[in-house]
């Protein structure tokens, strides 16, 4: 039960991030993080949650769903900074930081260390 | 820009689209063709369900042993896990009737644990459940070993008996009596092969395997003893685990046999014929039911006793049953660690 709001919730808030525009993420760090947590939890509820019959393609339609929006989250994060300005003007932020990118890269590892372990 | 942008996207997508249908959380299903009785093989497939890569089943009766294989050929192996708890029962009442231990001599005469709380448990509390000690050892590292076993489908019991000493000898005897203790029965096959002056798969081999004629029966204490006969299991989501393999657990769950072999040992059991065979008498309660050296003994709601043990390891699930007073005996074998338990009871209790 708890493997299945972890994954319910986190896809769900990287859909919110994604596709809701008053919640929308606004820099790449963000969907990054937003997207590897997702797919993060899918692959660990995997691991540790028995789903038995019927379930299991239930968490195929959440992948299915974590999918189309992770397509979603590239398309909109091409015109996106790697980091949001917080409040600030976008136009005078800086597109990247090293701590963004940083970020960004430790969310990339983890996210192949997931699928590397996990799977 | 714009057309990349979109190839990026959809690109992305696929990998994932792709990655969620092919991982998705279910064991191979079981192929269509069946080795061995084929009415059997029909019956078995509809009281397990399609959800497994391979499955045997054995059924014995007075009128002779049938068996069948969906999956695998009938001589593969499994692992049978706990029911080498039951084999390891076995050695106990023939070391007995050797004289060369009794049921209280203590764990400690037999094993280098001086001074351990263990060291004066007996080998009777150890094989009924009853010595205090936990399931596993309770340590960060055990505690470790599990967590990444469930993480990443590998063996959590790989210790060494060193190893497994080690750890035990720290140890307070503080389980409710009737903890059911894969330590427990390390130490007791451990203990019995110290007593037999033998490592503990050459005194199976010697004292159980082979008077039965399971010449197919191994117990491995690494991947590397595994051949092209040993199935690779997968667990109730279809990971495929790593095997079950170690020096420490072996006489607790380290027994891998094909269901030829399991046969002859339920066979051995029904009739009363095999080596050890006192082991199966219950001795104690055991929750709701009884138990031998090993082996439970339950009622049935329609009143029949049955002696069984059943095994579960990160890949496999296992079940064998007898009920000598129908004159029959039921082993399932599962490539999966889903359990079993079920449709044994219900092939031994209706038939097939």
């Amino acid at each position: 039960m708890v493997g299945w709001v972890a994954m319910v919730g986190l896809a769900g808030w990287f859909a919110v991030r994604t596709w809701v525009p008053r919640l929308a993420a606004a820099d790449r760090r963000s969907l990054v993080s937003d997207g590897v947590s997702a797919l993060v939890v899918l692959l660990l509820g995997r691991a540790i949650t028995p789903m038995p019959g019927v379930l299991s393609w239930w968490w195929v339609a959440l992948a299915v769903g974590v999918a189309v929006t992770v397509a979603r989250a590239v398309w909109r994060g091409a015109g996106l900074p790697w980091t949001g300005p917080a409040g600030g003007d976008v136009s005078t932020h800086p597109r990247w930081t090293v701590p963004a990118l940083v970020s960004v890269s430790l969310h990339a590892l983890l996210g192949v260390l997931a699928v590397v372990v996990l799977v | 820009m714009r057309i990349g942008r979109t190839v990026a996207a959809v690109l992305s997508g696929l990998v994932v689209l792709v990655g969620a249908v092919a991982l998705r959380p279910a064991p191979t299903p079981l192929p269509e063709t069946a080795v061995g009785d084929q009415a059997l093989a029909e019956r078995v497939r509809a009281v397990v369900g399609e959800e497994r890569p391979a499955v045997a089943v054995a059924v014995v009766t007075a009128d002779g042993t049938r068996t069948a294989t969906i999956g695998a050929q009938p001589t593969d192996r499994f692992e049978i896990g706990s029911i080498s708890k039951g084999l390891t029962g076995l050695l106990l009442a023939q070391a007995i009737e050797r004289g060369e231990v009794t049921e209280q001599t203590t764990v400690g005469e037999l094993l280098p644990l001086e001074g351990a709380p263990v060291a004066d448990v007996t080998l009777q509390q150890l094989a009924t459940h009853t010595s205090g000690l936990p399931v596993q050892p309770l340590s960060l590292r055990q505690a470790g070993k599990n967590i990444w076993s469930t993480l990443s489908g590998a063996n959590p019991y790989d210790n060494t008996l060193d190893q497994e000493l080690a750890e035990v000898r720290g140890l307070e005897l503080d389980a409710r009596p009737g903890t059911y203790s894969n330590l427990g029965f390390e130490l007791l096959g451990h203990a019995l092969a110290a007593a037999a002056d033998q490592p503990y798969p050459e005194l199976l081999r010697e004292r159980v395997l082979e008077p039965l004629g399971m010449s197919g029966t191994t117990v491995p204490t690494g991947p590397a003893e595994l051949d092209g006969r040993d199935l690779v299991g997968q667990n109730a989501n279809g990971r495929r685990m790593e095997p079950w393999v170690g020096e420490a657990m072996a006489p607790a769950g380290g027994v891998r046999s094909d269901v030829e072999d399991m046969a002859r040992l339920a066979q051995a059991l029904l009739t009363e014929q095999a080596p050890g065979v006192e082991a199966t008498r219950p001795r104690v309660g055991f929750d709701e039911d009884r138990i031998g050296w090993a082996w439970i003994t339950s009622t049935t709601d329609d009143g029949r006793t049955i002696t069984w043990h059943n095994g579960g390891t990160g890949g496999f699930s296992s079940w064998l049953g007898v009920d000598r007073e129908a004159g029959t005996a039921v082993v399932v074998l599962s490539a999966t660690s889903a359990s079993v338990d079920g449709a044994g009871l219900a092939l031994l209790e209706q038939g097939v």
